[in-house]
């Protein structure tokens, strides 16, 4: 695969993934950038021993998880008006929502649940994040339980509303 | 989303400046050596003080410059895609760790033998001079190193450490996510 296809292949999957993980459309479209720029610098080391889609979602996890470092960073999960840019098209209300959600998981579970939502297999996101098959398991059942309390909570909320009306 | 081809150039250039960045600490350490060299064998000093003491500076600068040198190669050792999350953060850490020390340590070392490097340069100038000249001359250069090692040494320790520590809390905080069992 070249560099070009690559890109076209891989780059709206980083960043959905950098969306999931910061919640800032300007902000993911910078961290795919720079996550390509890194794919491109190490293209030539990458051995086929681990699939490209693994390489690719390591470097853009790990390129994540260096915001940590950059000063004054700071959590959006309060700003679901950013969402508007990643799900212009077949957007509905659920799925701004599930991204809202995502947002306010601690960080390495919007990683895990992003890669996931990507159709990763698990053992591909074991190898990503670095804990083993079954640790991620218990980790995917968990976030989807915290996600799917969310949705009910929120449809809770939205009857309230309505009887209120 | 970006171009691909936007994207190779900022790769690119990312490449260049990075070695660039290696590139000038050497010609910024080789020229302040041979500029002190230089002055050395220019002006010819009689006593092994005036020596020793532009030895000591020399070895300061060249023990900072080297010194980051070795951290900024560490830097892009650094490898995004051949690690798991979890060993990129402890990575991370690690550096930052080794980063913190690096201030702290060669920071005071630096001014230590650069004040001793000053001092010892000094004598063979002073001698020349009248006591009373000489004691002046001392006294608004100690003053001066004075100045520097108990106020602007600890203040820059001070900011460059709340920085470090700042990353530090936050990236173990996130690596204590990926705890099995937790």
């Amino acid at each position: 695969m070249t560099f070009e296809e690559i890109y076209q292949a891989y780059s709206p999957k980083v960043y959905r993934l950098c969306m999931g993980y910061v919640n800032d459309s300007d902000l993911a479209k910078d961290l795919t950038q720079e996550s390509f720029i890194s794919v491109w610098q190490n293209l030539s080391k990458f051995r086929n021993d681990s699939a490209i889609g693994t390489w690719i979602f390591r470097i853009a996890a790990n390129n994540c998880l260096r915001q940590l470092e950059k000063e004054k960073w700071v959590m959006k999960a309060e700003l679901p008006t950013e969402l508007e840019d990643v799900i212009q098209e077949g957007s509905n209300v659920q799925e701004k929502l599930l991204f809202k959600f995502i947002a306010e998981l601690e960080e390495t579970d919007r990683l895990i649940i992003s890669l996931e939502l990507e159709e990763l297999p698990q053992a591909q996101i074991a190898e990503i994040i670095g804990i083993s098959e079954g640790n991620i398991r218990v980790k995917i059942h968990r976030i989807k339980e915290k996600i799917l309390k969310k949705f009910q909570q929120h449809e809770q909320l939205q009857r309230y509303k309505t009887t209120l009306a | 989303m970006p171009d691909v081809k936007e994207i190779i150039e900022k790769a690119r250039s990312f490449n260049a400046k990075a070695r660039f960045s290696v590139l000038r600490l050497n010609i910024v350490l080789s020229i302040t050596i041979a500029v002190v060299l230089g002055i050395l064998i220019y002006f010819k000093p009689e006593y092994l003080t005036t020596k020793i003491g532009v030895l000591l500076a020399v070895i300061a600068m060249v023990m900072v410059i080297t010194g980051q040198n070795k951290m900024i190669k560490m830097l892009f050792k650094f490898n995004s895609s051949e690690e798991s999350s979890q060993q990129y953060l402890q990575n991370l850490i690690l550096y930052r760790n080794r980063l913190a020390n690096f201030q702290r340590q060669t920071m005071s070392i630096y001014f230590a033998l650069l004040s001793l490097g000053i001092g010892l340069y000094m004598i063979e100038y002073t001698v020349r001079m009248q006591w009373a000249y000489a004691l002046l001359v001392y006294s608004i250069t100690f003053a001066w190193i004075a100045v520097n090692w108990f106020y602007f040494r600890p203040r820059q320790i001070k900011k460059q450490q709340e920085k470090v520590n700042e990353m530090i809390i936050q990236l173990e905080r996130v690596s204590s996510q990926l705890i099995e069992g937790a």
